[in-house]
């Protein structure tokens, strides 16, 4: 087991370089430059000349790489071309926010879809079953900000019940209450795109099982149904469940940029929005990069979890 | 006309006087949030270069003065000024005992390493024409440019760049346009009298020289974290989140009311006034028009309608030989129907501009071309031009259609849709808009680069006609602000003789001409003057509405919460 | 010689997906929820196609006298900001926004496809090499990406569809590959290379034929996808620039009249629910219809 892992640590290196090279590539390739943002007034090209150079943009496409490659190595991220601050210390101030919000999210769309979904798979073909799906597929047919918006319009300004933007009120910060409320619309918001999907996975996973003999066998011997739903088909129905989260991720992280810009929710999301429209390269790629170790990271944790899950499977 | 003189509306609109019962000391406490759509990015006045930097640097930063609602120089830094005959020497004497955040002593040095940083060719920032009528400061602007082209030749390396621009620098500094005499006495000597100088170029936020000496004023570390000599302190800043200030108790004025300014950034326009009603935001600038009559509805807010100093236009890039022909740019302004875009998406909340100046200021010329609605002329005049309309209905000329590229920024919501109606209303007389959004910041570049056919754009003006005026179309204002690269001799001479002379009749007879001369040759198309619009919860009294920039936040140190 | 190669032919063409085919849609016919999305894409499209026809109005025509008004006889569904007919822009919008999404789709899949075949049928370090770069690509949130390179490259219609269809290709590829690997092992594949067949000629004619039913499945769901991954660009400023009216700039700009004008963003946020939700629909019942593990339902 341990030495499987360390083999996925180690594929894990050549793709986050990959990631990078691919990040790298289009700005490079981008028309225009940084330059152009930062000189405001300063329109002379000698100042452009100048300022490419002070931000180390004069330098061949690899060499620049590499520098940024091995300063990386080191933890260190580089500085937003703006502002002048660490990249690294922007993004440890603001990851944590994003996956608060991608967890809460997250927890919501499978407290929702596992059950629905397993309902809809032992009442198979019946009402339920059609119900769960329309309804299911209600949730991923909004456009995210729309529903966002909805959701403001109506349990925040018509009915009060959540505050309406906002991580928390200020002073209130460590009022992990206060946290929570400000926390509720916004994941509602972002899980609800991922709802329809898991529960997919969820009944087709059930599904499978329940056709399979040995819970033929556990109806045969009358066992209660209920306890061969829960005890000997979920553990296995949700397999393919565990598969999905790992690929979903950045699903999640993606669409958290269009949830977090209504909700004024201060994540990585908005930050590499508005760091793609001032052409501060650092933070881009910064942002990225973060997620993308995010993702692997996520996805190594769920491979493993899935070998727990399913004993039948071997670390090849 | 609907509109009264500025200083009628602020007597109407003088709030809170109601409440002069509440005594003074029962006024002080609590908070204020303040809601904006977008984050502010440097906080350092000498490199500032977006609103809501602007609006933290207001209450962080004092400067020498400030221009009060009547547009009248008061004296916040300063404690008094003299100003020679011939208006080329302005002797300021500065308040002591004035403290910055950190408790340093304010100075006359910081006001000299203010202006000095923003002379200095490193630094960017779009204050540098305020100053450039100091002793030496534009032999050393000059100086400048000629090392620029020096180095684009290759004639010298980087480095006998910077070596030589260091040493113009130097002189720059010995040349005698800021003199200190003492702690608490500076100089300016001006190598040609300008008249607005006072009012253009000091109402300027002050920094703290003992923190930025040394420093690269760009991208120091002081931007995200200032200090300055104003009523409220800096206190932290969420990026994107929010920026949290307190009252400064040692303020040389007396401490503010509020403890505390939250300034959030919510970065939707329609989320932003949900919080407002909502109690979420207490304070916000500019709502879109459509919202507005929503808000006047809500007894629980208090809709302040000022008037402004800011007009929106249709800017051509001049050097672009679709736009020479006076012909084409007038059929332009014929086509497009800004009384409708004022009476339709303004809802009445603003004027038609006839030129760069408001109706309210005294340079103010109503006497000149007005192009109301007219396609057909706009189509007569096209055709004086050379351009008529070929079988697909399109302006035609030598087998070119007439077609361009109208940019402005995404986000401005009024500018957004005047680009669609622009697009729309010109198709009509055979004109094939492109629009094209982009980000402020990518946007400003481009304008500022001269690098666009058309834009959609604003200026914010001045007390003073002279920061409309001069900075925008006096021909050696390009680089720089004069984007469109209109360029008229007459014009030139006009600025230049208004901006020395003293004399405010003959500077009014300048600013007419001009004003005729504008209208007549349409550089741009005048769009309108949009009221300020405030919102804030009622609760919250003291305001002293301005027609400036933002002017009514200056006041945020007086505001206080009624019980 | 001929004739044995005749008899391998027709064994060949006896695993043709034909049979495949008319079984799914047996099973199809019987899912009505499926049926209902189909026919719900089909009135999308025809209305899409016959806009200019059967537009009452014109899609960018202004009138600010007329600005706002709620639905009438004469505006259906009202006017927006500018006075335009709602009716009408979303008429024209269903067509770029279906443009967007079929072309987009298309390119994905073309990429898809080819990688993934290419992978799953030369197997060995090829596929590694492949699997290896589509993994890179699901490590970058597709959507950062997109706006990341749209941001950088310049907003408009086409320039939305490529970036779309040239980032997200990767789960196509996935699911061709999954099935090349299966089917590349089976019977006919490798009596198709002893009879010294092409290596193209397989994929397309053998291969891919037998791979159609998921790649029709996930393309119908990617469509419903790329409408959605459109409005959020459009919020953001990053899809069809004004006048083309796209539902989701539409939605954008309706939205900020949401407290006076509902009918403004209501239906073309409306339009761009219904037909997200009928194409996965359809696309949900084409997945089941076509999976033999699956009964025929009801």
């Amino acid at each position: 087991m341990s030495r499987y892992i360390m083999r996925r640590v180690l594929i894990m290196i050549p793709t986050l370089i990959g990631v990078s090279i691919i990040l790298f590539s289009v700005m490079m390739i981008a028309p225009g430059g940084p330059e152009a943002v930062l000189m405001g007034e300063d329109i002379a090209p000698e100042a452009a000349a100048r300022i490419r150079a002070n931000l180390g943009l004069d330098q061949p496409a690899p060499v620049q790489y590499l520098r940024w490659f091995s300063a990386m190595l080191q933890g260190d991220l580089g500085n937003s071309f703006r502002t002048g601050e660490p990249v690294l210390s922007i993004i440890v101030d603001r990851l944590p926010n994003s996956l608060t919000l991608t967890l809460a999210a997250f927890a919501f769309a499978l407290a929702v879809s596992i059950p629905f979904g397993v309902l809809a798979s032992v009442k198979h073909n019946s009402f339920i079953d059609k119900l769960m799906s329309v309804v299911a597929f209600l949730g991923v047919s909004f456009p995210s900000f729309w529903l966002g918006i909805v959701f403001i319009l109506i349990f925040a300004d018509q009915l009060g019940w959540f505050p309406v933007s906002g991580m928390a009120t200020y002073g209130m910060e460590r009022d992990i209450l206060n946290r929570l409320h400000h926390l509720v619309l916004p994941a509602v918001t972002l899980g609800s795109v991922q709802m329809a999907t898991y529960m997919r996975f969820t009944r087709s996973g059930m599904l499978e099982v329940l056709r399979q003999d040995y819970i033929r066998t556990a109806n045969a011997k009358g066992l209660h149904p209920r306890h061969v739903v829960l005890r000997h088909a979920l553990r296995n129905g949700l397999i393919s469940v565990i598969t999905v989260i790992g690929l979903s991720l950045p699903a999640l992280i993606g669409g958290a940029v269009l949830t977090e810009t209504i909700f004024a929710w201060p994540g990585v999301g908005r930050l590499a929005v508005n760091a793609v429209f001032q052409r501060d390269y650092p933070i881009i790629m910064g942002v990225n990069m973060a997620v993308a170790v995010v993702t692997v990271t996520v996805n190594l944790l769920v491979d493993i979890v899935y070998t727990i899950i399913d004993p039948r499977i071997a670390y090849d | 006309m609907r509109r009264l003189a500025l200083l009628a509306v602020v007597l109407l609109l003088v709030v809170g006087s109601a409440s002069a019962v509440q005594a003074d000391e029962d006024r002080y406490g609590g908070q204020i949030i303040i809601g904006s759509i977008a984050d502010a990015s440097l906080l350092n006045p000498i490199v500032e270069n977006d609103s809501a930097s602007y609006d933290i640097n207001y209450w962080v930063f004092d400067s020498l003065i400030r221009l009060d609602e009547t547009l009248t120089p008061q004296p916040v830094l300063a404690e008094s000024w003299e100003i020679s005959d011939d208006a080329t020497e302005i002797v300021f004497h500065l308040k002591e005992g004035v403290l910055f955040h950190d408790g340093v002593e304010f100075t006359a040095a910081d006001v000299e390493f203010t202006i000095f940083s923003i002379l200095d060719y490193k630094t960017i920032t779009t204050k540098r024409p305020y100053f450039d009528s100091l002793l030496g400061a534009k032999e050393y602007l000059d100086r400048i440019s000629e090392l620029d082209s020096l180095y684009e030749d290759e004639e010298i390396s980087s480095d006998e760049h910077a070596d030589m621009a260091e040493s113009a620098f130097e002189e720059l500094k010995a040349a005698g346009g800021i003199e200190v005499v003492d702690d608490y006495t500076i100089v300016f000597n001006l190598a040609t009298p300008f008249a607005p100088f006072l009012t253009v170029a000091l109402d300027l936020g002050i920094a703290p020289k003992h923190l930025l000496e040394g420093e690269d004023i760009n991208a120091t570390e002081f931007n995200s974290n200032p200090i300055g000599t104003g009523p409220f302190q800096f206190v932290e800043w969420r990026r994107a989140d929010r920026i949290v200030l307190e009252a400064f108790d040692d303020y040389h004025e007396g401490r503010p009311y509020l403890d505390r300014v939250i300034y959030r950034v919510i970065p939707d326009q329609t989320v932003l006034v949900t919080e407002l009603r909502s109690g979420g935001v207490d304070y916000m600038p500019q709502p879109p028009p459509e919202m507005i009559p929503r808000l006047e509805d809500d007894p629980n807010l208090n809709v302040m309608q000022i008037d402004t100093v800011a007009y929106t236009y249709m800017g051509f890039q001049l050097t672009n030989p679709l736009f020479q022909d006076v012909k084409v740019r007038q059929a332009i302004s014929y086509a497009i129907d800004m009384e409708a875009i004022v009476e339709f998406i303004l809802l009445g909340y603003g004027q038609e501009a006839t030129g760069p100046f408001p109706e309210a200021m005294w340079a103010y010329n109503p006497d000149v071309r007005r192009f109301s609605f007219n396609p057909d002329r706009a189509i007569e005049l096209m055709a004086e031009a050379g351009w008529t309309l070929n079988d697909d209905g399109k302006m035609e000329k030598d087998g070119e259609e007439f077609a361009f590229t109208l940019e402005t920024n995404q986000g401005n919501e009024l500018r957004e849709q005047m680009v669609v109606i622009i697009q729309e209303q010109l198709s009509e007389i055979g004109i094939d808009v492109t629009v094209s959004l982009s980000e402020w910041p990518t946007f400003v570049d481009r304008l500022l680069a001269a690098n666009y056919e058309a834009v959609v754009v604003g200026w914010t003006g001045t007390a003073d006609p002279d920061g409309y005026g001069y900075t925008v179309w006096h021909s050696s204002q390009f680089p720089g602000r004069n984007t469109s690269q209109y360029a008229n001799d007459r014009v030139d001479y006009l600025f230049e003789q208004a901006r020395v002379e003293m004399d405010i009749d003959k500077r009014t007879e300048y600013y007419h001409e001009i004003q005729e001369i504008l209208a007549e040759e349409q550089p741009y198309v005048f769009g309108y003057f949009a009221d300020q619009i405030h919102v804030a919860h009622a609760r919250y009294q003291g305001w002293v509405p301005t027609p400036q920039r933002e002017g009514i936040m200056l006041t945020l140190k007086n505001v206080w919460i009624e019980d | 010689m001929a004739a044995v190669l005749r008899t391998r032919q027709k064994q060949l063409a006896s695993e043709r997906p034909s049979s495949q085919l008319n079984d799914a849609w047996r099973k199809l016919k019987r899912n009505r929820l499926a049926l209902a999305g189909g026919f719900v894409v089909l009135i999308i499209i025809l209305s899409a196609a016959l806009a200019p026809w059967i537009a009452p109005h014109s899609y960018r025509q202004q009138s600010l006298m007329s600005r706002l008004q709620e639905p009438s006889s004469d505006h259906w569904l009202g006017t927006d900001g500018y006075g335009r007919d709602v009716f009408s822009r979303v008429l024209w919008g269903a067509r770029v926004s279906l443009q967007i999404g079929f072309g987009a789709a298309g390119l994905a899949l073309f990429i898809g496809v080819i990688l993934g075949s290419i992978a799953g049928y030369y197997g060995g370090y090829i596929d590694n090499a492949i699997m290896r770069f589509t993994d890179i690509m699901m490590c970058i949130p597709a959507l950062f990406l997109a706006l990341t390179v749209i941001a950088l490259f310049g907003a408009s219609m086409i320039n939305t569809m490529i970036v779309i269809g040239v980032i997200y290709w990767t789960r196509t590829c996935r699911i061709v590959r999954g099935e090349f690997l299966s089917l590349r092992k089976r019977e006919f594949t490798e009596a198709a290379r002893a009879l010294g067949m092409k290596d193209s000629r397989i994929i397309f004619r053998h291969l891919l034929p037998n791979a159609l039913a998921p790649i029709i499945v996930q393309a119908t769901l990617f469509i419903a996808q790329v409408i959605l991954i459109e409005s959020g660009l459009s919020f953001l400023g990053l899809g069809a620039q004004p006048p083309t009216p796209s539902w989701g700039n539409m939605l954008t700009e309706g939205y900020k009249f949401l407290s006076m004008a509902w009918w403004i963003a209501t239906f073309p946020g409306l339009a761009i629910f219904f037909t997200v939700l009928a194409f996965n629909l359809l696309g949900d019942g084409l997945r089941d219809a076509f999976d033999p593990k699956q009964q025929a339902s009801s």
